[in-house]
């Protein structure tokens, strides 16, 4: 879709490859940030995708294994707070009189 | 420094030929490559690499490469289609053991296959190479009817057909040039196989080649449906044979071993038993399918694929891994729909505690419906027998399916029968 606006998708295509091929992270580093990112995205392909990537830079089983737990522990203590009450992701407001607004 | 850790690169996995077990078994890395890893074995490798397979110089420029980590040590596929690729890396790598590139061609192309055995005068069909109708017309003045007409390059009888009329052929001829490609994407070669039909039982023989010596570890009956479908129903080991047909075989098929320049890896030689003698109609330079391993295994105690592997890392035949013998005879049956129609089957679990059945797997229960098995690719099921002295592997599957009672019901369409004719 992106092609449809060619000028965007050359911008994108630089940024892209100059986030992958940076040296900020190690590869290995960015491998288990990668694998952290396509688990959430909960897509197979993308998840064998980046296991691939990762195996070849060295990332074991046991550290996939922990990612994976991290993402659902994560994502399970956000679902855990729904119930309880008055939790909320918003600052929650002051109730203050009118005559000071 | 420090030492690179010791490799097999393992290339086209086979579904449930437990490849990646046997190497780690060995206590190897396992560098795996595949046109389409799945995640459980990409987690098992070391390292996996998903690449085309049919771009073999960029497998073999990334197996290169690896080497900078790796110590390879052997190459190792089980997949018919790679055996010539598994061949040039392990040239590439400059290994001093596995199969010669020459020879997985001799064997991988039919057509190479016949015309060095012909060569060498050893026992195999009359053939003619054909690219047209024409040529296809000109060349049946030397044949009689029955003919084959078979893709030199393709694997698990995909397109062979068995032609008894002119017509025949050239629709065989027409669905082969209808496909460009073979199973797995690799270029069909343009030159056609026109064979002579060779009449009598077939029976294969699983080999290994080590230092130049062939050793036949068995020989497997088959059972295979009639034309024009060649599904294979079932095989046992041992074939039970007399002693000169026997030797007749084992005969024929080290002269074919050697002319197309085998060694160092594992053979699955299809024959037929003619009137005038053993016959060879294919060598694959690796075990067999079908679950024969296990029947060799049972049997002999050799397993096949671990065999394979072995010779790929240039161990010794005197040294080859062996587990105790299982059975005096060991068998597998397919079950083939021999109709389009209703599956009626009895209960698989009760089939499972039956006297020496070792596996029963069956992907159909009654009520359902089904296709006419056309071909090994669509089976509904099989069960794999151990026996005994006592009572072989053969008498105990009469028995199982027997109990089993698998049938396929047609569809019951009459014009009395308003609900089955309304449009």
């Amino acid at each position: 879709m992106l092609s449809q606006i060619p000028e965007l998708e050359k911008q994108f295509t630089a940024f892209a490859q100059d986030t992958v091929e940076g040296d900020v992270l190690s590869d290995r580093e960015r491998a288990l940030a990668a694998l952290a990112v396509v688990f959430t995205l909960e897509d197979a392909t993308s998840v064998k995708e980046s296991i691939i990537e990762a195996k070849q830079a060295g990332v074991t089983n046991k550290e996939i294994g922990y990612i994976s737990a991290l993402v659902i522990a994560l994502r399970g203590k956000k679902i855990a707070r729904l119930g309880v009450v008055g939790a909320t992701s918003t600052p929650l407001r002051v109730v203050q009189s009118k005559c000071c607004e | 420094m420090r030492e690179k850790p010791q490799a097999v690169l393992v290339l086209g996995l086979r579904e449930q030929e437990h490849e990646i077990e046997f190497v780690q078994a060995l206590g190897y890395s396992i560098l795996l490559f595949g046109t389409n890893i799945r995640i459980d074995d990409a987690l098992s490798a070391d390292v996996p690499v998903e690449i085309d397979l049919n771009d073999e110089d960029h497998v073999i420029a990334t197996a290169l490469t690896l080497t900078q980590r790796f110590d390879i040590r052997g190459v190792y596929t089980l997949n018919e289609y790679r055996t010539p690729l598994a061949a040039r890396i392990a040239a590439a790598l400059k290994l001093s053991h596995g199969l010669s590139h020459e020879a997985a061609l001799n064997c991988r192309h039919k057509k190479r296959t016949r015309q060095v055995l012909a060569q060498h005068a050893v026992g195999s069909a009359r053939f003619a190479l054909i690219n047209t109708h024409q040529e296809a017309l000109a060349a049946l003045r030397d044949f009689s009817f029955p003919v084959i007409i078979k893709p030199s390059n393709e694997a698990g009888s995909h397109l062979v057909a068995c032609c008894t009329t002119q017509q025949e052929v050239l629709q065989a001829i027409d669905a082969i040039q209808a496909s460009s490609t073979n199973w797995v994407g690799q270029s069909l070669d343009p030159e056609i196989l026109l064979e002579e039909y060779l009449d009598g039982p077939e029976v294969s023989v699983e080999a290994y080649t080590a230092a130049g010596h062939t050793t036949v570890l068995a020989i497997t009956a088959k059972q295979v449906t009639p034309w024009p479908f060649t599904t294979e129903v079932g095989h046992l080991v041992p074939a039970n044979l007399p002693d000169t047909t026997t030797a007749a075989i084992h005969e024929v098929v080290v002269r074919a071993l050697s002319a197309l320049g085998i060694n160092d890896t594992v053979t699955h030689t299809e024959v037929k038993l003619t009137s005038a003698g053993p016959r060879i109609i294919e060598v694959n330079a690796r075990p067999g399918g079908d679950k024969i391993p296990l029947l060799v295994r049972a049997v002999t105690g050799y397993d096949l694929r671990e065999v394979s592997l072995h010779l790929a890392l240039g161990r010794a035949a005197s040294d080859l891994p062996r587990y105790p013998i299982a059975a005096s005879s060991a068998a597998i049956r397919f079950l083939v729909a021999e109709q389009n129609g209703t599956v009626e089957i009895g209960d698989p679990e009760e089939i499972a505690m039956l006297p020496g059945v070792q596996a029963v797997e069956i992907s159909v229960q009654t009520g359902d419906q089904v296709e006419q098995t056309s071909s090994n690719y669509n089976r509904v099921g099989y069960v794999l027998v151990h026996g005994t002295p006592q009572q072989s592997a053969s008498e105990r599957l009469v028995q199982v399916l027997d109990r089993l009672a698998f049938h396929v019901e047609s569809p019951d369409i009459s014009i009395d029968d308003p609900v089955k004719t309304r449009s």
